[in-house]
């Protein structure tokens, strides 16, 4: 269906400009396409490689949301990574929303005339369309942001999810038992208090906290409330349904000719109002809300890099004092010294790292809210000018009968 | 979709209008009232306009109404010259109307020129017995009235009382009367204790504007603007206070109406409807307020909706500006705050139209189905006529029966007595049917009249409101365009 590739044409480039891909020709992925069963989606995982570390050139695997989950915890648990940013999750796919549309509406059917039934099926299998190439997008754009990264796309657990052509599920099992979860939910709950706890020396690392602690509590605002105007607009379409279904109906009672070809008039010019409405309302939420969440997630990754800068901190600050005590006790004053010295040089190695990514990642931020906003005033002017052709065409007709 | 109109067959022997046209005024204070205009004012201009109508103009059927043509009982001249020349006998409403709707077809509809504003809502008095005045000012051409501008103050009990004058009038005789607004205790109420919020200032607005629509379809109704209580209500500075308006409210009117039509169909009167339009009609008008219910609550749908978008958007905005504010990245943050600055207008926009969704498409739409209501009655109006013209033929033939039986009886003295009294009896039921038949002959007329002019104005009235709505939308486009247009390089000046 023309309409279904131009939505996900749409996506597709949505996301692509979101972040900085590099398309390097060593290793491209892809999710060429995915199956829907039930409440599990499986994802089909495509690599083209050049790269020696991967045993064939070119195959594919099938993934399920949890693989992932599984690789991004892994990443986050790993101590060298600790200095990076790791790309945010992909959140969980999501069909409540139309599922639960889907479901008002089939009890709402009696009271609606076929046509009417039938285009309100027609939008929301296309809400439901558009929630299933989003989250496929989302998986795509995650693994994506890691076989770009230099130091990610030659992890080693990266490559098994690439690769192992079997099902993950058992080693999923296995990560669990070793981390349980723990650090993860460690980071979630304690990053705020540790990293406004601490005091910071560093000048640029001091800016960081400050804003990127209130700067995500700024976004995770903007991002419901977007959230919510979008949906607002997606009832007005709505109602242009309703409306223009209703004056349909009232054609059939036979009315004076000139009423009747008002009323088609009419009918005609709600049922092409509702679809421009349609795209505003998706256009705006695909240019800001998702902008918005995708960069919620990714501050909050930003977030927890400098959570692992302020633990290592202290790591250095107990070193610190433990090797005083060595020394006053005169005792394991050389293992002290070189726990010290690990300490030291783990959060320096982090700081440095983490200077280079958080700098790169502002960079990447002003450039896709740039290509968003941009984006989205020439759609909305558009879409505007959609409508008030429509309208005028509309008010031309009627005043000339 | 081409009908036939079967006339009806009428047990009587078609009489001359003229005796039909002296009962109607005979019947109803109205017409009666009205006639005395014709003698008093020489420069009254329906008078004029009647002189030249030929009731057997053919141009006459089209013009009244655009579906089949209507079964009109024929009225000879001879009738009509009579008329004039007495000034007690005219069924004065029919025939100016008549001769309106020509006089109003020939020139375009200017020579009905009047229009009527309710303005300046002020709230009067305090507490329980605080009430509204409103101004309510006339602009007109009209000979019938004394000056050509003029403004009264008048309260909602008013307008109601104005609207039980003229169903009482008018409505059992089949006239549409054209309903008043609805009582509302609560946002009433609200207006006394002295709430001075957003909500109670919108339901005055509502009000208000309701009270205008009304005055204007009641005055654009050629029989009802030359009643004696439009007249005065519109004209005299003092009205005298319409009492107990609870039970005369237009609500009011319709309930009883409603329950009269009720009791109509409870018995079980099947009438013989030989009238295929008739039948034709009343379906399409149950159709109709059937399906306007549901686009009336779907652009109450749609208002509600657009209001809620108004509200995301400004708290959108409001989050966008806090964001903005957080922002480090210099021009970033500009835009940022441009954005919240841009959605800020747009829910204002938004605002404006929901506004525009109310009061131009949804209210006409309210209008519309209590409109349709009234039409309704008027038809259970016919079927009630019909009925009483059925009941009096039974009596007819009961007292014949009873006259025959009294002929076969053989008690002489008291005989005589009897046969005079069932004679007189007979006489007056005999008179009661063929008043029975006018009558049902006169509003079936008269409805089909109505109908037909009913029809024509409410297609006029919808495409002028719709038009008005459309631009409306038209206008909230173009702002649109206007601020995304400027915001533009605010978001290509991000470095």
């Amino acid at each position: 269906m023309l309409k279904e590739g131009k939505l996900f044409f749409e996506i597709y480039l949505h996301f692509s400009l979101l972040v900085d891909l590099n398309n390097d020709a060593s290793l491209l992925i892809d999710i060429p396409d995915a199956l829907c069963e039930r409440d599990k989606v499986k994802f089909t995982v495509h690599t083209k490689t050049t790269l020696g570390t991967f045993q064939k050139p070119e195959f594919s695997v099938s993934r399920q949301h949890e693989d992932f989950i599984w690789l991004h915890d892994t990443l986050v648990e790993t101590e060298e990574y600790a200095g990076l940013i790791i790309p945010p999750a992909p959140p969980k796919p999501d069909f409540e929303s139309p599922r639960e549309k889907m479901h008002k509406l089939g009890e709402g059917e009696a009271s609606m005339t076929k046509e009417e039934y039938a285009k309100m099926k027609q939008e929301l299998e296309a809400e439901y369309l558009a929630v299933f190439k989003k989250t496929v997008q989302v998986h795509e754009i995650f693994l994506q942001r890691l076989s770009s990264h230099p130091v990610f796309s030659k992890d080693r657990n990266f490559q098994i999810f690439l690769e192992y052509d079997q099902d993950l599920s058992v080693r999923r099992k296995n990560a669990k038992e070793m981390f349980g979860g723990f650090f993860k939910n460690m980071v979630k709950t304690a990053d705020e208090v540790l990293i406004s706890g601490t005091k910071e020396v560093d000048e640029f690392f001091d800016q960081e906290k400050t804003f990127l602690l209130d700067y995500f509590s700024k976004i995770k605002d903007a991002t419901s409330k977007a959230e919510k105007m979008t949906r607002s607009h997606k009832n007005v379409a709505d109602d242009y349904i309703h409306v223009s279904a209703t004056l349909n109906t009232i054609l059939y009672i036979p009315l004076s000719i000139p009423l009747s070809r008002h009323l088609e008039k009419l009918a005609d010019l709600f049922e092409k109002l509702r679809k421009v409405e349609g795209r505003v309302a998706s256009d705006q939420e695909l240019k800001l809300t998702e902008l918005l969440r995708y960069y919620m997630r990714d501050i909050q990754a930003a977030k927890d890099l400098l959570y692992r800068r302020a633990r290592a901190l202290a790591d250095y600050e107990n070193a610190n004092k433990a090797l005083d005590k060595a020394r006053l006790k005169s005792k394991d004053v050389a293992q002290a010294q070189q726990h010290q010295q690990q300490c030291l040089q783990k959060f320096d190695t982090l700081s440095e790292s983490g200077k280079k990514e958080l700098t790169s990642f502002k960079g990447r931020r002003v450039l896709a809210f740039r290509k968003n906003l941009i984006e989205m005033a020439e759609l909305e002017i558009k879409h505007a000018k959609s409508n008030m052709a429509l309208l005028q065409g509309c008010v031309e007709l009627l005043k000339s009968n | 979709m081409a009908h036939k109109a079967k006339n009806h067959s009428s047990p009587s022997s078609p009489e001359p209008a003229s005796l039909q046209v002296e009962d109607v005024s005979a019947n109803s204070n109205g017409p009666k009232t009205a006639e005395i205009l014709i003698d008093d004012d020489q420069d009254d201009l329906f008078a004029e306009a009647t002189e030249e109508v030929s009731l057997d103009s053919p141009e006459r059927e089209p013009i009244l109404s655009d579906g089949p043509s209507p079964a009109i009982t024929p009225v000879t001249p001879t009738a009509l010259i009579s008329n004039r020349i007495e000034p007690k006998v005219i069924g004065v409403p029919s025939m100016f109307e008549r001769s309106l709707d020509e006089v109003e077809e020939e020139a375009g509809g200017d020579l009905f020129d009047i229009n009527i504003s309710v303005s300046d809502p002020e709230k009067v008095g305090d507490g329980m017995n605080a009430y509204m005045a409103y101004k309510v000012t006339t602009k007109t051409s009209l000979t019938i009235f004394n000056q050509s501008e003029f403004s009264v103050k008048r309260r909602f009990s008013d307008f109601l009382g104005l609207h039980s004058k003229l169903a009482s009038k008018y409505m059992h005789i089949g006239y549409i009367v054209p309903p008043a607004p609805e009582k509302s205790i609560v946002g009433m109420t609200k207006v006394k204790v002295g709430k001075e919020d957003l909500s109670s200032t919108e339901f005055v607005e509502k009000r208000r504007s309701a009270l205008e629509r009304y005055l204007m379809r009641t005055v654009k109704h050629p029989t009802l603007i030359q009643d004696p209580d439009v007249i005065q209500f519109l004209e005299s500075s003092e009205l005298p206070r319409a009492v107990s308006t609870q039970a005369l409210s237009g609500a009011g009117i319709l309930r009883m109406v409603n329950k009269a039509a009720d009791a109509v169909n409870k018995m079980t009167i099947k009438m013989n409807e030989s009238d295929a339009w008739f039948e034709e009609k009343q379906q399409q008008f149950e159709n109709l307020d059937q399906q306007l219910r549901k686009l009336h609550a779907s652009v109450e749908a749609l208002v509600c909706h657009r209001k809620e978008l108004s509200v995301n958007t400004a708290s959108f905005a409001r989050s966008a500006a806090m964001l903005g504010n957080s922002e480090d990245h210099t021009a970033l943050s500009r835009a940022l705050s441009q954005l919240a600055e841009v959605e800020e207008k747009i829910d204002q926009l938004h605002q404006e139209q929901a506004y525009a969704d109310f009061y131009l498409f949804s209210e006409l739409l309210g209008d519309y189905v209590r409109l349709i209501t009234a039409v309704k009655g008027v038809f259970d109006q016919r079927m009630k006529t019909w009925s009483k013209w059925q009941d009096a033929q039974v009596m007819l033939q009961k007292k014949r029966e009873a006259e025959a039986k009294l002929h076969l009886a053989n008690k002489p003295d008291k005989l005589q007595q009897a046969k005079d009294e069932i004679k007189e009896e007979i006489e007056e039921w005999e008179g009661k049917v063929q008043q029975g038949e006018r009558d049902f002959e006169q509003i079936s007329k008269t409805i089909r009249k109505e109908v037909g002019r009913f029809e024509k104005e409410r297609v006029k009235d919808f495409k002028v409101v719709i038009i008005k709505y459309l631009e409306s939308l038209v206008h909230t486009q173009q702002q649109l365009i206007k601020y995304w247009e400027a915001f533009l390089p605010e978001a290509k000046a991000i470095a």
